[in-house]
Order: structure tokens, then sequence, then C-alpha cells
């Protein structure tokens, strides 16, 4: 593809050599609740410890399954996931491109723009999670899950907007003038020329907004009061140790089936990253 | 050459012109959805919790409270609150610093593998983003056992192999501090990774291609190619990365729990223990406002040095 | 090909997911009358543990069999127990809570405003067979708020072929362990760390000395003259108790009791300080050691004390419709004898009835369970007063700070003192 197959052998060594260490790094972890959540409980905690258990068992995936609401969790964490990232998309986008493609009054009132998009980002949502809660309940609208959607994109659209107009940035204008002396709207050049060239970065911004909703915990559990509704970040709580027995294993089991969508999803995922970015959509 | 402007049609054209306002070209309607959205779903809770900064209320009591200033006050005149703003400094300074680093390692070491079609660069990408996709709570649980003292936990092997029958990871202050960053830089290099991925993927492979034929090694690519395209995802990179750190505090609490004594008790944790543990939320609001307030007083910092020069942000 | 899996994959989860759909409400879905139930996961026909769910799942049926007219409506709160209170307070302060639910025993006061006497369910000599901490909490101002329906106590435990008799005072216990330390063996643990238990396993050290932590206008007193000397003493102990060796620096990571168990499942330990529950979780972990079971000590040779928690029930709605059906169902599940007694041998739930215990259950074959039983007759609940949660946080604090050697026992509980005095209101 490039001349840069033409490679001497140290910075291939360097390279794999740096794979190896990132990978034992993050292997270690994920191997150890793997472990965990194969492991009876008589070996739980097994000194002197052992990755790999001496009798492993599904025991701890067959009794979460079967006695939880996981697969409700998993299937509720996906609705809300999805749909947030959708209606953030939708909503950050056309933001993100006024904010680059658009001359401002001055260079201080767009900075002064963006720096408040992202102020908003900052207050902690434990604080707001309470006011958000009675604004609704008056509202009547507890327990639904597009009530949390909502939430959701509020919260991630500051962050998503910022991200993308980066990323249109670092897309030359002539891409788009171009389409637009050629007669399209700004909404055609946005969705018809920028938008195959950004795909990269709506990826990854698609990916940062599902890895931050899919594991929250205070929003989701605060406004929906029924069990049922609640996603997977609220459910592998209803694990954690209580006095009624010891349920490490347990909760192995459900992060390890917790991340396994994640995973899946971005395996599926991956090939269009690369697809994408090979077609070299800058041509003169 | 240049082809004469043809008329672009539209809402602007079709009522004469008069309604301006819903012409395409007017920046306020493109960014009206994002203004309604952080409107109702976030200036009203914060305005409200900025309004019970104000009081003395706490998570029961309904509607029956007082203005006072006395949320704030018992903040700042403690002196453990300014140690939590030491520790909480500590922790998002090393841990951004450690993020982005480790970030944009991992990811030109992805690129990089990726550009010389080396098998396994997916793998590595894949792995690190599984540990940012499992929810905090998990990993501070995980994390801990880990760091287990008594010996039943992987990270106790290396030191018994030395001989130290008794490490000590989590019981003193400064061991707790540092393993509480190291797990969360775990946790974030997967976000500065990726950003700093995307943003390396959009630069023509063809300016590699060039450099390459010009003889430049992989170093200069990196310094002269790579870098400056990334200057402005890593300012971002480091704000969001600061803001969310800042936050944290899901995975503290399996972790530590503040512990041991106050010494990884961030901010953002206290903020959790007042509001859900004494169920202050007058003070909760109160501490709430003051972190946010940091928060801004860092971006700040961070637009200064990084975008004074020509390219900033326009 | 990838849209085809991933189609199947979607497919495959709606079925699924069709197909577990558990049901909350329990009775004829025409039913005029709704009772709503809040409760913790494990007191609940969803509880994770097979026996659990069956015992409660059986008597709401059993419910909704005799009475057709009503069904009952079961919602789960988190096993996070002080987010599960908050968000309960949250719902009751906007008036959007439950008819009944479960709730901490710890927290019973912030409740208070808003729950339902329910005397006229009740003879005097029901609620007399309630142990006498149990009817403290309960009875507010003549009024029967709310029913300590499980408890559990704190003690120590030691392993009988290392230890001969178990100590009463602190100097024999430092003694004993500090010679099994020195043979190898991990002496003595307690919970020291950021958490509850370090704070509530120590109170009855505390209390033994006549340590109060609020005098009876709720104010706290526990940094001041004899009480701070109490508690001086106390973080004095735990500090000897990890200097000379005979406790590991670790305990400064047990916050709760269950980090406790990967160290006592290592086989190493002597003797612990921690629950009684935490015997049958060792054991399913494989434990094959022979334990005994005894009073915590104390600092001097005296009456035995112990620290006593659990769950409480109460009633929130005040439609008078519902309310003798509220208070069938309630005695069915959880405040009857026969209710308690079932429990204890379903859960291995310590009974807060005094009759119970006279009911021949196999629970009570269990010499340890009768030991418990026991040391209820000097079980003392933690005040359940507004500033105590900001008591107990300073205090773990203080604990850890302590064992680390971090501050000295005076600075520690002086700090603790003030901070809990600046947030001190009347």
């Amino acid at each position: 593809m490039s001349p840069i197959h033409r490679r001497s052998a140290i910075p291939v060594l360097l390279i794999y050599s740096g794979y190896v260490i990132v990978a034992l790094i993050y292997l270690i972890p994920i191997l150890w609740v793997v472990s965990l959540s194969f492991r009876p409980l008589q070996e739980l905690f097994a000194y002197p410890p052992r990755l790999v258990p001496m009798k492993p068992t599904w025991d701890a995936y067959v009794r979460v399954i079967e006695n939880s609401l996981i697969l409700t969790y998993l299937w509720n964490s996906l609705k809300l996931v999805s749909l947030s990232v959708l209606g953030t998309i939708v909503v950050a986008l056309p933001s993100a491109y006024a904010l680059s493609r658009f001359r401002f009054r001055s260079k201080r009132q767009l900075t002064l723009i963006m720096l408040g998009i992202l102020m908003v980002q900052l207050i902690s949502p434990l604080v707001t999670i309470l006011p958000l809660y009675r604004y609704f309940a008056t509202l009547g609208l507890i327990n639904s899950h597009i009530v949390v959607i909502l939430v959701f994109i509020a919260m991630e659209t500051p962050v998503a907007t910022w991200m993308l107009k980066g990323f249109i940035d670092t897309v030359p204008t002539a891409l788009d003038d171009a389409a637009r002396m050629d007669g399209a709207s700004r909404l055609q050049s946005l969705v018809l020329v920028l938008l195959p060239v950004l795909m990269p970065g709506i990826i990854s911004v698609s990916i940062l907004i599902s890895v931050a909703t899919w594991g929250e915990f205070l929003v989701p559990y605060m406004l929906l009061s029924d069990n049922k509704l609640q996603p997977i970040g609220v459910g592998v709580l209803d694990f954690q140790n209580t006095s009624d027995g010891v349920t490490t294993h347990y909760l192995a089991a459900i992060s390890v089936l917790a991340t396994l969508p994640a995973l899946i999803v971005f395996l599926l995922v991956q090939r269009f990253i690369v697809g994408d970015a090979t077609s070299g959509a800058i041509k003169g | 050459m240049a082809e004469t402007l043809k008329p672009v049609r539209g809402p602007r054209d079709f009522l004469g012109g008069r309604l301006r306002v819903f012409s395409e070209d007017n920046v306020w309607l493109w960014l009206l959805p994002l203004a309604v959205l952080i409107s109702f779903f976030y200036l009203y809770p914060v305005f409200e919790a900025v309004r019970f900064s104000f009081t003395d209320a706490t998570t029961s009591s309904g509607d029956d409270y007082s203005y006072t200033l006395r949320s704030y006050v018992q903040t700042l005149t403690l002196p453990e609150f300014y140690a939590m703003v030491r520790t909480t400094v500590i922790f998002v300074g090393c841990s951004v610093i450690g993020q982005v680093l480790f970030g944009m390692l991992i990811a030109t070491l992805v690129y990089e593998g990726e550009m010389r079609n080396l098998p396994g660069f997916g793998i590595v990408r894949a792995l690190v983003l599984v540990g940012w996709v499992l929810p905090g709570v998990v990993l501070g649980i995980i994390w801990k056992l880990l760091l287990d003292e008594s010996g039943a936990s992987f990270m106790a092997i290396p030191f018994g192999m030395f001989g130290i029958r008794d490490p000590v990871f989590l019981s003193a202050p400064v061991p707790a501090l540092a393993w509480v960053i190291i797990a969360n830089i775990w946790r974030g290099t997967a976000f500065a990774m990726i950003l700093q991925y995307s943003a390396m993927k959009t630069i023509p492979p063809e300016y590699h291609e060039a450099a390459t034929i010009d003889g430049a090694s992989w170093f200069q690519r990196f310094r002269l190619i790579t870098l400056p395209s990334l200057r402005n995802i890593l300012l971002i990179n480091l704000i969001l990365a600061t803001i969310s750190t800042l936050n944290t505090f899901d995975m503290i609490m399996p972790l530590t729990g503040g512990g041991p004594g106050r010494s990884t008790e961030v901010i953002a944790l206290y903020i959790y223990n007042v509001v859900f543990q004494e169920f202050d939320f007058g003070r909760g609001a109160a501490v709430a406002v003051v972190l946010s307030l940091i928060g801004i007083v860092l971006t700040l910092v961070y637009f200064r040095i990084l975008t004074n020069k020509q390219d900033g942000f326009e | 090909m990838m849209k085809l899996v991933f189609g199947a994959a979607v497919s495959a989860a709606a079925v699924l997911h069709g197909q577990l759909a558990f049901a909350d409400v329990y009775g004829d879905p025409n039913a005029p009358m709704t009772i709503t139930w809040v409760t913790q996961p494990t007191q609940s026909p969803e509880a994770g543990n097979e026996r659990y769910a069956s015992y409660y799942k059986g008597k709401i049926e059993a419910f909704v069999a005799a009475h057709p007219e009503v069904k009952v409506d079961v919602t789960l709160n988190s096993n996070n127990g002080n987010a599960g209170m908050t968000k309960l307070l949250e719902q009751l302060a906007i008036g959007q809570g439950p008819d009944f639910a479960t709730i901490d025993s710890f927290f019973v006061k912030r409740f208070l405003p808003y729950l339902t006497p329910m005397n006229d369910y009740y003879t005097e000599e029901e609620v007399n067979d309630f142990f006498p901490f149990a009817r403290e909490a309960m009875v507010v101002d003549g009024k029967l708020k709310a029913f300590w329906v499980n408890t559990d106590v704190r003690n120590i435990y030691y392993r009988k072929d290392l230890v001969a008799t178990p100590p009463k005072t602190w100097d024999e216990l430092l003694e004993v362990a500090g010679k099994l330390s020195e043979e190898g063996h991990t002496g003595y643990i307690f919970p020291a760390g950021r958490g509850e238990a370090a704070v509530m396993e120590h109170l009855p050290m505390f209390w033994a000395q006549g340590g109060e932590l609020i005098d009876e206008d709720g104010k706290p007193v526990f940094g001041e003259g004899a009480n701070r000397d109490a508690w001086i003493n106390v973080l004095t102990f735990m500090r000897k108790a990890v200097e000379s060796g005979a406790s590991p620096n670790r305990v400064a990571n047990f916050g709760s009791e269950s980090d406790m168990q990967p160290e006592l499942a290592r086989g190493n330990t002597a003797i612990f300080l921690g629950g009684c529950w935490m015997m049958s979780e060792l054991k399913s972990l494989g434990d094959q050691n022979d334990w005994g079971v005894a009073d915590i000590p104390l600092m001097t040779e005296g009456k035995p004390i112990t620290a006593v928690g659990g769950w409480m029930t109460g009633v929130f709605t005040d439609n008078a419709d519902k309310l003798p059906f509220i208070a069938e169902l309630q005695k069915m599940l959880q405040t009857s004898p026969e209710a308690m007694d079932e429990l204890a041998v379903v859960r291995d739930d310590l009974p807060t009835r005094a009759s119970v215990v006279k009911m021949g259950s196999p629970y009570f074959q269990d010499p340890l369970n009768i030991a418990y039983m026991e040391m209820l007759e000097f079980g003392r609940p933690r005040p359940s007063s507004v500033i105590y949660p900001t008591i107990s946080v300073e205090l773990q604090v203080a604990i850890s700070d302590v064992v680390t050697g971090a501050k000295s026992p005076a600075d520690a509980l002086d700090a603790a003192f003030d901070k809990v005095m600046a947030q001190y209101k009347p």
C-alpha cells in the first residue's frame, strides 16, 4: 500500500515489543476478572493465587443469567446507548459544523461559546441529579426511557460538539466550499461531503458516548423507579457484596457479560474505520 | 475558470428574503438544538444545584430549608479541605498527563502498525478499549482484588517472588494514592488513545508517504507531521480528561473509600459521601460549585497555554 | 455477513427478553387494590439466592390467593444501601413513595415524618415481644412507627485449635495474638478502613467504658470529657495491635466485613472481629477450621456488650383501606414470630422477637446461633440520630489515620470531633 512497507527491522521490533507490553498491562486485570468468574466459591480467594482455577465452573454465569435480570439490563443498556448516540450525533453535528465553518464576530466570541459549552460538562451529575429528579417528577415523566435518553444526550452533546468541531476543523474548507460552489446547500455539503470524510471522527465520538452512557449508574438509577427498566450500570451494583454471601464471582461474571456486547459491537465497527480511512477522501 | 455562483435555493428565497432568521446561513439556527437541550436538561438543574448550595437543605428535607452561607463557610474553613484539594490536584494532574501520554504512545503504536499492515494492531486496540468499557465501580472492585495485600491477589505474585510477604499497596497513604492514579490511568488511556488515533487517521497518508520518500525517519515524521495535526485534539483531550477525572469517584469508592484516612478522598468522592452518606445536600452542592470553579480555572489555563498561537481555535 | 450476525443477535435478544420477563406484580392483574412494596433484592422474591426468593414469593402468592381483590407490586431497591435509602427518601419527599418498604434500621429516624403508625394492628403483648433495643427504635412517642425484622451482632471468632480460651480484655488479646503472630500466623484482624464496619465493630468497646456518642438531645458529645478518653483508649488499642505485630498493617484496607474475606480465606488468621453472618460466608468459601465465638474483648473485664444492626419495615401510605391488608402481609412476610422463625432458617437472619427462640426451630440447633441470640440481650443499636452518619464518617477517617500512624489517637479524635461539631445543627 504505502512505501512504508520498505522497513527496517528495528521499528517493527519496537512496535511489537510495545504491543506485547501494552497487551500484558491490559490483559492481566481482564484475565483476572474472567478467571474470577469461572471459579467455584472455594477457590475464590485461593492462596497462592493462580490464574487458572483448578476446578473451573460455569456456576456463576448460570446463576447470574437464571436468577437475575441481567439480560433485561443488557437489553435496556443497548437501547439507551444506541438511541443516545444517535440523538447526540444528530444534535452535535450541526452545532459542530456551525462552530467550525461560520465566521464569528470575533475569535473571542467563538472561544467564549466553546468554553461555555464545555463548562456545562463541569458540574458533576452527582449534584444535578436531585433537582433533575424533582423536575421530572413534577412533570410526571419519571420511569421512562425517553427521559433518560434525553438526559444522556444533554450530558454528552457538549463533549460531542467539541470533539466533532475539532475533527471538522482538520478538514480543509476547500472541500465543502467546492461543494457549495457546485450549488449544494450547507446542509447538503455537511451530509454528503463532510460526513463521509468525518466518519472516523464520528465513530470515535460515538464510541466515547457509548462508553460514557453504558456504565452510567446515577442518572438511570434515580430517574427510573422500575427495576426492569434499569441498564447494566445499575444492575451490576446489585451484585456487590452484601451480608448475604460472597458475590465476587457473580460480579465478575456480570462484568464479563456486560463487556461482551461492547466488545462485539466494537469488532463490528472496527472494519468500518479501517475501510473508510484508507479511501483517502481528500483529493484535489 | 471560476464558476459563476448559482443562487442557493432555500427558504430565504421562498419568503422573499424577509425571514432571514431561518436562513441556513444563520449560525444561531444551527446551534438551536444544542441550546435548547442544554437549557432544559442541564442549565435548570445546575441553577437549582447552585441555589441549593446557598441553603442548608438535606436530601430528605423536601421543601423545608432556609438560605444560608453556612455550607460554603463550613467547606472553606475546614483544614482538610485544602488537603483534599491538594490530593485532587495530584490525582488529576498525574492521571491526565499519564493518560494523554500513554494514549499517544499506544495510538502511535497502533497507527504505525496499521500503516505497515502488521497483524495484531486491532487486538491491541480492542484490549485497551475493554479497560474503558467496564463501569467504574466494577473496575474499583477488580483493582481492589488485584491489590489485595494478603497474598491472594495477582499483584502480590511478583512481590512474593522477591520474598516480600506483606506488600503495601493500599494500606498506607502514599502508595494508596499512587495505585489509585495508576488504576485511573489504566482506565482513561483508552479515551486518549481513541481521540489521538482518530486524529492521526485524518492525516492524509500521502504526507507520510512523501516524507518517507524524502528519507524522513519515523521520529521526524512524528515530530513534524503527526504532532502538529494532533494539536487541537490534544487540547480537547487534556480538557476532557481533566473534567472527567475531576468528576471521578465511582472507581475510587470501592477501591479505597477515600482512605486510608482521607489520603485518596478526592473532592468528587467527598461530594458523593456528603450527599449520599451524610444526606447533606446544601453542603454537597456548595462543594460541587467549588469543584466546578476549579475546573473552569484549569480549563482556562489550558486554553491560555495552548492556544495563544495562530492556528488555535477559530 | 456482519449484518446477518448482528440481526440474529438482536432477534435472539428480543426473544430471550420476552421469555425472561419477571412478574413483579403478584395476584390478579385486574384486582382493584394495589399494594406497592419496595424492598432490598436479597429480601425479595427476586433474590439471587433461590431459597430466599422462594420464601418471599411463596408468602406473597399465599397472600394474594387469600385476598383476590388485592394485587401486590414489588419493586427492588438497590443493594447499595445509602443510595437506595436516598432514593426512597426522595420519592417520599415528592409524595411518590411506596405503600410500605424495607428500610435500613440505621436510617429510620429520617423516615419518621413519613411513617404511618400501626398501633391498631398489634397488641401490646406483641410489641413487648420485640427486644428492648428494637422496641426503642420502633415506638416513637407511643406510636408504633416501624418494625425491626432482622438483626445481627458483632463478636470475635477464634480458632479453637490455636486459642485455648478466648481473650476477654485487650491485654489478653494482644498477648495471645502477638504470640501467634510470632509463630507465623496472622494473630488478630479487625476492620480499620474507610467503612461502617470499622466504627460499628468498635462501638461496643467504646460503650463499655461508659462512652456516649450523643446526648439525649442528639448533640454529639463523643469528643468531650470521659467520652473522649474512651475513644482515645480504643484508638490507642488499635494502634498497639498493629505496632506490636499482633495485627498486620493491612487492616487499614478493611472497610467492610466482606473486605476481610479474602484474608480469612487464606487460612492463616487466628482471631478476628466481625459480624455474626461472616462465619457461614467463610464456610461457604471452603474454610475447614474449627471456630469458636466469643464476646468482644473490652478494656477491662466487665459486662459484655455488642452492637446490633439489621433491617426494618415501615408503612408509608395512610390509605385506611389498605392498612389492614398491609398489616397482614407484613406479618406473613416478616413481623410475626412464625415468619421470623422461617426466615432464620432460610436466610440465617437473627430474629428480633424473644418468643422465636422457644419455637424449637432447626436454626437454634446450631450452638453458634444460640450464642448470637444470647448476645442480643446486651445488644445496642447505633444511635439513629440524624448526625450519626457524619460521626461515623469522621470516626472512620480517625481510625484509619491512627492505624496507619498518620495521626496520634488524640489528634485524630479531636479532628473528628471538630468536623462533626462544625456540621451539627441543633
